[in-house]
């Protein structure tokens, strides 16, 4: 099986190191062509067709593909569309791919593994005959060229000897490398670009649209004369890498500004602040979660955001090109607002995505080029070449960009698909769903099959292996409509005059076995997203809403919590885990059990227990706010969505009640206890969550803000910040107090889930809940997290047992790094369809409402609207630039004589502005005070604002 | 236990190895050299050849020979004293050790009768070469020989103040063959097969 | 690169080799006249060399035991051995540790009751680290034992096998020995497949242990084949010469 070629590498760099390796060259490596006689077992089958059809005029005979590595990297659109077959993918470029683009190489894997698209990867590294060393002073991207050349020819000879049929099928190169063409050429081998064999393609026309514009050496030469130069050059890898070892750069994630278009900021691990880049030049090309090198400038001309909200709105023309947009230099007289500043020397790593959005509208659709307008604020336009253009225009539809040149204002990119019509709910909710990544397929029919058969029945030997609370008089309580319920309650007077609490969890890691698809489709989910109108379910419905759910009158599987607790001071005397049968025997909603417990006459078990758990919640939630917890608001809406048409009928704010802070509180303490128990089992391994405390600077506007009011905050602790938090009130502003609250959130850093392993113990702190230790327990139906948590609580009380990615440390902080992803995604998905219900709510009306300043910009107000939960800005009229007065350290705009500070409480009106079908959008306007002269509805823009 | 193909006895490979296993053999194992038994089958422990008459297994290397009880060594007297002589084992039977093991002659088994009137000075001489018979293993790291058969004793002695060589005269005597001076020795009786057992 | 490729879709590992094959296997035997056996054994590009001297008597009277061998294992690693030159002190913990897990496997393999009161030393240095260095180790000490004549129950072969995307993977190289996989090193005696030698680093999970395990135990029955064949070429050179 091995040829004996052995060999051995030596290089050496800094202080001397000896690398030995070695490097196996096969003769067994199959060439993926079915009948071929010279090869024997194919690992997984041939995939190639032994007379592939050819549909192109250009090579008649029949041929399969070989694209080079900047095809695969380039025209991953056209690799991945369906009519494309019989394409040989050589290991070199897989691996060139995978160094460059991760993203890029798991699509080519995954066409790969699709058997229908016939293609195969050749190991080409490791064949004997095909193998070629690097000749000395060769580079190392020409030896790869020469390796791809060189399966070419050894494709060319092999097939002519293994294969009965006439002609043998030949091997066509596709590159877009003008040497390696030639060379390909010289060695004997056919090669075209793409677009040349694209367009000799006598089928499938729509492919062309699909290519990815890559302006070829020379073009880019020629125009270099006559077309304007707008970006400096991006420094090569080497020397940026040079420069991050010498700390003349540092490397980090850009971050678009939502707000203005020629702000960026790049999040560096090892600067507490975010390093601003200012205007179009010193982003350099820089798009919206690249990882660049950034070169600081001097502390001197460090400056601070401008605070004016911009939107790009440049010209469709490039050639008309007035964009001489100039900030505003830094005017800060605070210097504690002076954040690094930097501009972008060079790209370290592209994340390009393919992104949602629509076409600007031109006068003329009929020609080829066309500007693309994402979605996503933070992503610049797109220019594009299509076909489609009048058919386009007024849909969603999704885009890729390929390129970005030193010569071109917007960075140039290729339609990929059509998502539907705008304003269409269906599509839009599309939209926002394929710009979170959140996987919302229907589940695949090998998922579905790792589902229980129904009718699903609890068997003798189920129950025999479980305890038995059919008996307890368990309650869940949720909000209405609710159907996978996964949480429920008990309580109960014990003999000994303690009490006995219960919380049962819907065990459904009994359901979701390890290694089943089931279990890796919620894995890759990671958790159920809400939208305003619709649930994308973790896990099939069958489970979600049924099996899993805790209904009243049904009995079901539940993983429990017991506390034995004092009543009196709600001490807990011991605590125990354990998997039960449970019947509840009813299903309240909040507002139910509100009034049951308020209901004097009610004296049923059921009551009572809500009753008695309602009075221990409250020494729990008091001990808690004690402890330092944080009570903090953010504005939550709900829609009643009318059930014909789906469309929302009604905003409504959500309403907490005693009722709510009862269930959250022992959903709390579960979690804890929990969090204890798996951590004590699984010092390594377990999976737990925390919420670091936020660096103080995240607090100076919250601190600026209070103190305009005459409020000294005090942030060092949660404690005092709670506490302080509590003192600020003012009596004939009740909301003002919300307000705050509202802004300490945004303060707040993210909670994350981690690997216990990972960090130290006292890193496990949960700043926002005041707890040392926390995990998440409660909610297995709708989080991936807590089936986890179920599965390492399991096994640790003996009721499961392992398998061996459970206790492996690595792949659980993997996980909850992917699970830290879907939430947040997750969250934006749901605001954004928050946003897009409040939309349509608003499309034919149009409301005069209080609201408050929330946010002081240098051109704008942001305003929040308590009624509804919405927030937007108002702009002002930048010609009066004038009459606009920013006061820095009071936080607060003066328009034209009237002065806006944080928490002023003014009137709007809420409409939706339709301008044309493309853009329409949720319009505040100043309705009091009234501002003279500037402020026409016209000259009014506004938008939703989602923060974090 | 795991039954390979290569588990069935080798008769057609001139060498066994380790672990190979050998062919059926009435005789105990414990008294055949190279073999060893595992789960009722005898195995080869060494590498070497199968002889036909005992199936042992002859070693290719010369292996390292332990002298144990019974086998007749050759062995160089060290130093003497009142109640044994100490000595280094130099081959046992034919087989020349690599390294010398130690060795030692008490008082009483240095011959037959008599042995209350036995004086080791009148019986052995420092640098003599001695054959003996081994009893066994002491107490310390020396084998326990004896010489107390006729066969057994000194077998060549020199005088030490010259080196010259001394033949002997009686049972107990060697004579110088320069001077002629004679000096008192357990002489061994040289007979040409001497049983090793 | 955090994740990187040990085994390609394609079924190939980042040398070439497929799961579960060896490295090229090459040993010389008897190469050191002084001693009473000696092999130098290379399995890819990791070299070892091991001599073995004795049975000879024992040089301290607390070594000597009146019913068996006393084994004297000394492993240690050059100075040039891995890719930074590094001093290593005899004393050297790890080396310590392996010295002794290799002594108590070939006491598990030596017929020990058949010398005793004497002493079998055994000296193994690995001259280049390419991964498996222990179990490279044991296959050299076998070969040497073997030709020192030393009486054994059978070889004690060993390989080293990770477990990467749920594929064990047998013999790694120092790379996949660095990678994520926990490492199950097993050395065992082949015709009997009896475990003398059990070593797993970081955690394997139980599941995941009968699978590697047999894979392991396969390993070592290739490596047995392997070293047959060799010592029964040199034993026909050696008898013609």
């Amino acid at each position: 099986m091995l040829t004996s070629k052995t060999f051995v590498k030596k290089t050496k760099k800094g202080n001397v190191l000896k690398v030995v390796r070695e490097h196996y060259l096969r003769d067994d490596v199959h060439c993926g062509v079915r009948d071929c006689s010279l090869c024997k077992d194919c690992p997984d089958g041939p995939s190639l067709d032994p007379s592939p059809l050819t549909h192109s005029t250009l090579c008649q005979y029949p041929h399969f593909l070989l694209p080079d590595t900047n095809i695969c990297l380039h025209q991953i659109d056209f690799l991945e569309d369906p009519s494309v077959h019989n394409v040989i993918l050589t290991q070199v470029v897989l691996q060139e791919v995978r160094n460059i683009n991760p993203g890029i190489h798991r699509r080519l894997r995954d066409i790969v593994s699709n058997k229908a698209r016939k293609f195969y990867v050749f190991s080409n590294e490791h064949h004997k005959e095909a193998y070629v060393e690097r000749r000395e002073n060769e580079g190392a991207n020409d030896r790869n060229d020469r390796a791809i050349r060189a399966c070419c020819q050894w494709y060319n000879i092999h097939l002519a000897k293994g294969l009965e049929t006439t002609p043998p099928p030949r091997v066509i190169l596709l590159t877009n490398d003008r040497e390696n063409k030639r060379r390909a050429s010289a060695a004997g081998i056919e090669s075209y670009t793409v677009l040349e064999y694209v367009q000799s393609l006598t089928v499938s026309s729509h492919l062309l649209d699909r290519l990815a514009t890559i302006a070829d050496g020379e073009d880019s030469d020629k125009s270099s004369t006559r077309k304007k130069v707008y970006f400096p050059e991006h420094l090569a890898l080497s020397v940026i890498q040079r420069g991050l070892k010498t700390g003349k750069y540092l490397q980090g994630a850009f971050r678009g500004s939502r707000e203005n278009y020629l702000e960026g900021f790049v999040s560096i691990p090892s600067l507490e602040k975010w390093v601003l880049v200012q205007g179009l030049e010193n982003m350099n090309r820089a798009v919206h979660d690249d990882v660049v090198a950034v070169e600081l400038f001097p502390e001197s001309s460090w400056t601070s955001p401008c605070g004016i909200i911009e939107a790009d709105l440049t010209s469709n023309k490039e050639e008309e090109e007035t964009d001489t947009a100039q900030l505003p230099a830094g005017k800060t007289s605070d210097p504690s607002l002076v954040q690094p500043t930097g501009k972008v020397v060079g790209i370290i790593k592209r994340n390009w995505r393919p992104y949602c959005g629509t076409l600007l509208p031109l006068q003329d659709m009929k020609g080829f080029r066309h500007t693309f307008v994402p979605a996503e604020r933070r992503i610049p336009r797109i220019r594009i070449e299509t076909r489609q253009g009048p058919n386009l225009l007024g849909k969603r539809i999704m885009v890729s960009i390929d390129a970005w040149s030193r010569l071109a204002r917007f960075p140039s990119g290729h339609f990929v698909k059509e998502l539907g019509p705008i304003g269409d709910r269906e599509t839009e909710n599309e939209v926002l769903l394929l710009e979170h990544d959140v996987p919302h397929l229907p589940f695949s029919p090998a998922v579905l099959k790792d589902l229980p058969q129904t009718p699903w029945v609890i068997t003798d030997e189920e129950i025999s292996k479980r305890l038995d609370l059919r008996h307890l008089s368990i309650c869940s309580v949720d909000p209405p409509g609710c159907t996978d319920i996964d949480d429920a309650l008990h309580y109960r007077e014990l003999d000994n005059g303690n009490v006995e609490v219960g919380v049962h969890i819907a065990d459904v890691s009994h359901f979701i076995r390890p290694k089943t698809a089931l279990d890796e489709e919620a894995s890759n989910r990671g958790t159920t997203v809400y939208l305003a109108e619709k649930r994308i379910d973790m896990v099939p419905e069958l489970l979600s809403s049924n099996l899993c759910s805790l209904r009243s009158g049904e009995e079901r599987l539940a993983f429990s919590v017991l506390w034995e607790m004092s009543p009196d001071d709600a001490h807990i005397v011991s605590t125990r885990f354990v998997k039960t049968v449970i019947e509840s025997k009813e299903s309240l909603t909040y507002a139910e059990a509100q009034m049951k417990i308020d209901d004097k006459s009610l004296r049923d078990d059921v009551t009572t227990s809500l009753r008695g758990l309602n009075s221990l919640a409250k020494i729990l939630k008091g001990r808690r706010l004690e402890a330092g917890a944080l009570t903090l608001a953010s504005p939550e809406i709900r829609f009643e969505i009318d059930s014909e048409t789906h469309d929302p009928i009604d905003l409504i704010n959500k309403e907490l009640k005693e009722t709510n802070s009862l269930v959250e509180e022992f959903m709390l303490l579960a979690n804890v206890s929990v969090a204890e128990a798996i951590y004590e089992a699984f010092p390594d391994c377990a999976l737990l969550r925390r919420h670091p405390p936020p660096p103080t600077s995240n607090y100076d506007i919250l601190l600026k803000a209070a103190k305009g009011k005459g409020f000294d905050l005090i942030v060092d602790s949660a404690k005092s910040l709670a506490d302080s938090l509590e003192m600020a009130r003012i009596p004939d502003n009740e909301y003002f107090n919300t307000l705050l609250r509202i802004m300490a959130t945004r303060c707040m850093m993210q909670a994350v889930y981690f690997c216990s392993g990972s960090i130290t113990y006292k890193e496990y702190h949960h700043y926002g809940l005041a707890a040392p230790i926390y995990t998440h327990f409660t909610s297995p139906i709708r989080r991936y997290s807590d089936i986890i948590v179920h599965r390492l609580l399991a096994v640790s009380i003996d009721s499961d047992v392992t398998y061996p990615l459970l206790l492996d440390k690595h792949h659980t902080q993997q996980l909850s790094n992917h699970l830290n992803h879907r939430h947040k995604m997750a969250q934006y998905a749901q605001r954004s369809s928050v946003s897009l219900h409040t939309h349509l709510f608003f499309k034919e009306k149009d409301k005069v409402e209080d609201g408050f300043v929330l946010l002081v910009r240098r051109n704008a107000i942001q305003v929040i609207i308590p009624a509804y939960g919405i927030e937007g800005s108002i702009f002002f009229d930048e010609h009066g630039q004038s009459a606009l007065q920013y006061d820095e350290s009071l936080l607060s705009l003066t328009v034209s004589g009237t002065k806006f500070c944080l928490f002023d409480k003014v009137v709007v009106r809420i409409a939706v502005e339709k301008k044309d079908l493309q853009t329409s959008k949720l319009a505040l306007c100043l309705v009091s005070p009234v501002i003279s002269g500037s402020n026409g509805v016209e000259s009014l823009k506004a938008k939703k604002k989602k923060h974090k | 236990m795991a039954v390979t193909s290569k588990d069935t006895p080798l008769t057609s490979t001139p060498f066994v190895l380790p672990g190979d296993k050998l062919p059926p053999n009435s005789d105990s194992a414990n008294n055949r050299t190279g073999v060893y038994v595992r789960d009722g089958g005898t195995y080869s422990s060494i590498c070497g050849k199968v002889t036909d008459s005992k199936s042992t297994v002859k070693p290719l290397v010369p292996p390292f020979m332990c002298p144990e009880k019974g086998n007749i060594v050759l062995c160089r007297v060290l130093s003497v004293s009142q109640i044994s002589a100490k000595v280094e084992i130099i081959s046992v039977g034919s087989q020349v050790l690599k390294e010398p093991l130690m060795g030692i002659i008490r008082r009483e088994e240095v011959r037959a009768s008599e042995k209350d009137k036995v004086s080791l000075f009148q019986s052995f001489r420092p640098c003599d070469i001695v054959q003996a018979r081994v009893l066994g293993l002491g107490e310390g790291q020396a084998y326990v020989l004896t010489t107390a058969e006729s066969e057994l004793g000194v077998i060549l002695a020199r005088k030490l103040c010259h080196g010259g060589r001394m033949i002997p005269v009686s049972w107990c005597e060697y004579q110088c063959s320069v001077t002629g001076k004679r000096e008192k020795r357990k002489v061994a009786k040289v007979i040409n097969n001497i049983s090793s057992n | 690169m955090a994740d990187f490729e040990y085994l390609s879709p394609e079924g190939l590992r980042s040398d070439g080799r497929r799961p579960q094959e060896l490295r090229v296997l090459s040993c010389n035997i008897s190469h050191c006249l002084q001693a009473d056996g000696s092999a130098y054994l290379q399995q890819g590009n990791t070299r070892v060399i091991a001599t073995v001297y004795g049975p000879h008597d024992v040089s301290r009277r607390s070594e000597a035991q009146h019913d068996k061998a006393f084994i004297n294992c000394q492993f240690s690693m050059a100075t040039f051995s891995t890719s930074e030159r590094k001093k290593r002190p005899t004393g050297d913990k790890s080396c310590l540790e392996t010295s002794l897990a290799l002594k108590k496997t070939f006491e598990a393999a030596i017929l020990t009751d058949t010398y005793p009161h004497s002493k079998i030393d055994i000296f193994v240095q690995i001259l280049q680290s390419d991964g498996s260095d222990k179990a490279v180790s044991i296959n050299a000490i076998t070969m040497a034992l073997i030709d020192a004549g030393i009486p054994m129950k059978d070889y004690v072969c060993a390989t080293s096998v990770t477990l990467i995307n749920d594929t064990p993977i047998v013999d790694l190289n120092y790379f996949e020995e660095r990678g994520p996989g926990p490492e199950l090193i097993v050395g065992t005696l082949p015709k009997s497949g009896k475990i003398v030698f059990l070593q797993v680093n970081s955690r394997l999970h139980i599941d995941n242990m009968e699978k590697v395990l047999k894979e392991g135990m396969n390993g070592n029955q290739r490596v047995h084949t392997i070293l047959d064949t060799l010592i029964k070429k040199h034993l026909e050179k050696s008898i013609l010469t």
